[in-house]
């Protein structure tokens, strides 16, 4: 697939100079509005999905999400990174999802939602999905089958395991961003594929 | 075999060890082939899972977030003397015109990619690669985003090769010099460094590569992840594979490989936080690196100057003070004039 052509930013910088940080913080530190622009769209989709995953809430996602772009650039000045720009905007998400969570505390809502969500993706398939992933029946069928299984998976490792497959984070940013130690992620990994392969063996052998 | 393990080898964040442990396991017996295929089965699959979520309008959200900012900073101009220079409408208008550009942009890919697999390819249409080379003169450094994410810290002194697009199997870059990488996962696509008669092949995620070319040794630190690190046209398993903390070192005279655990990666690193390290460095080293670093001259007064073992942690950022510390620890004067300084033995 030749579609993504390189595009390429190169910031110099002198050694007398500050250290090396993201270009793009930096940009964005000095009011660069592009720079800001092109942050937002890089994340956007990702953090959403993120979002989604904690408040089940399409409205709540939205919310927390811009709040989250917001506050980078109210504060740009004294905007200061201690771990890498993606574990920032990852944690900065959880925690404005769970503040926002806290002032609605609407169980109610959030039942309903899950159900909906649910729906969709079931709906989802009746409309041809499988024509759209491109694969052999029974692979389609499998990727549908893995994501019905991750959202049997306790919350917890349902996070982990998105994280890791959607957002490409590695281990120790997962344990930065949802405050578990590495361990505990490597542990949540192995009990989903576990948990996955378990279930998936189980239904092949009841067909 | 714990299923712990086994994503941790999936996810290529296990040690060399544990890679080479889960080999053997695989070896025992064609019922664990089977389980690993399974695993890896549901693991790639499992990648697909993005194209199930719905699709995000961030072109609508951004267009709300910039009608807050607008508002917040409307409010602040009322209450506040002027501080921030106001935007003018056609710059404005410029960053709604860029936003729906990148929405375009985003929809012309999201087509292209699903639609690509609608429409019939013809076959072998790799075009020839065009390649872009970026470098850093003596007294810079700087940091290059690739269009997979991956993202290229040079130092100076240091080139860096790349196609103007990956191939549709394969990332692969040439470098002279030293660079640090965070390369963007994708197990599909392996990353691939191609560096004085080596190759790094990478499998997991941030490591350094220093290879210069007044320099005997091609050096491979890994930070985080699992490295392959081998000679060019050789295959993994004729390499050597880094973990965490580990060092590759290549020597292009006895055309040998060799790894080891080092105490610490500063020396290896520091020079993308703006200082340098040295631990027992000869001075000949140390001027290589301070001619980079600085774009000056360094000269010895007497020639054995440059047999003396260093350990510092040069921080400042005066180049006054770096000399200094310098003399100091080793019991020499400088005289440093324009873009030239002198060591000279202490009598």
């Amino acid at each position: 697939m030749a579609l993504d052509s390189q595009e390429i930013q190169v910031q110099a910088l002198n050694a007398k100079d500050v250290p090396l940080d993201s270009s793009l913080v930096a940009a964005i530190k000095g009011g660069d509005q592009a720079a800001f622009e092109q942050l937002f769209f890089d994340y956007h989709p990702a953090l959403i999905r993120f979002a989604n995953s904690i408040t089940r809430s399409r409205e709540l996602s939205r919310d927390t999400v811009q709040d989250v772009f917001l506050k980078i650039w109210r504060n740009r000045e004294h905007w200061s990174i201690h771990t890498s720009l993606k574990v920032y905007l990852y944690q900065s998400v959880r925690n404005q999802a769970l503040n926002l969570l806290e002032k609605q505390k609407n169980r109610y809502k959030l039942k309903e939602s899950l159900q909906v969500d649910y729906a969709m993706h079931i709906s989802a398939w009746e409309d041809g999905f499988q024509k759209k992933l491109d694969l052999p029946e029974d692979d389609a069928r499998l990727v549908m089958n893995i994501w019905m299984m991750v959202e049997k998976m306790p919350t917890r490792r349902k996070m982990v395991f998105e994280l890791h497959r959607k957002d490409g984070l590695s281990y120790k940013e997962i344990a930065k961003v949802l405050d578990l130690s590495v361990k505990t992620v490597e542990n949540h990994m192995g009990q989903a594929i576990k948990f996955l392969r378990d279930q998936l063996t189980q239904e092949k052998n009841s067909r | 075999m714990q299923a712990e393990l086994l994503a941790r080898y999936l996810s290529k964040d296990c040690t060399a060890q544990e890679y080479l442990e889960v080999e053997r396991w695989l070896r025992l017996s064609e019922d664990n082939v089977e389980t690993l295929k399974m695993y890896e089965k549901i693991w790639k699959r499992s990648l697909d899972l993005t194209m199930l979520d719905g699709i995000t309008d961030s072109n609508l959200d951004w267009s709300v977030l910039q009608s807050r900012i607008e508002a917040e900073e409307l409010n602040s101009e009322t209450t506040k003397p002027k501080l921030i220079q106001t935007r003018s409408r056609t710059a404005y208008d410029n960053i709604s015109y860029f936003s729906r550009i990148a929405a375009i942009l985003t929809l012309v890919l999201l087509v292209g990619y699903y639609g690509s697999q609608f429409f019939e390819q013809p076959e072998n249409v790799e075009i020839e690669p065009v390649l872009k080379e970026i470098s850093m003169k003596k007294g810079q450094r700087g940091s290059v985003t690739l269009s997979d994410g991956t993202l290229v810290s040079l130092n100076s002194e240091s080139t860096i090769t790349l196609p103007n697009t990956f191939k549709s199997d394969v990332r692969e870059v040439y470098l002279e010099g030293e660079a640090f990488f965070e390369v963007a996962r994708n197990e599909d696509k392996p990353f691939l460094i191609y560096v004085n008669g080596t190759v790094v092949e990478v499998l997991g995620t941030s490591f350094a590569v220093r290879a210069f070319p007044d320099d005997e040794m091609v050096r491979t630190t890994v930070v985080e992840g699992l490295v392959s690190f081998r000679e060019e046209n050789e295959r993994i398993e004729e390499g050597v594979l880094l973990s965490a903390g580990d060092l590759g070192e290549f020597n292009t005279k006895k055309n040998r490989i060799s790894k080891e655990k080092v105490k610490s990666l500063a020396p290896y690193l520091s020079w993308k936080e703006g200082y340098l390290t040295f631990e027992k460095a000869t001075m000949y080293e140390v001027k290589k690196q301070l001619e980079r670093k600085y774009d000056i001259q360094v000269l010895f007064a007497e020639k054995d100057i440059e047999l003396l073992e260093l350990t510092a942690e040069l921080k400042s950022r005066s180049l006054r003070n770096v000399l200094e510390t310098i003399s100091l620890s080793l019991n020499l004067s400088f005289n440093l004039d324009q873009e030239v300084v002198e060591f000279k033995k202490l009598p």
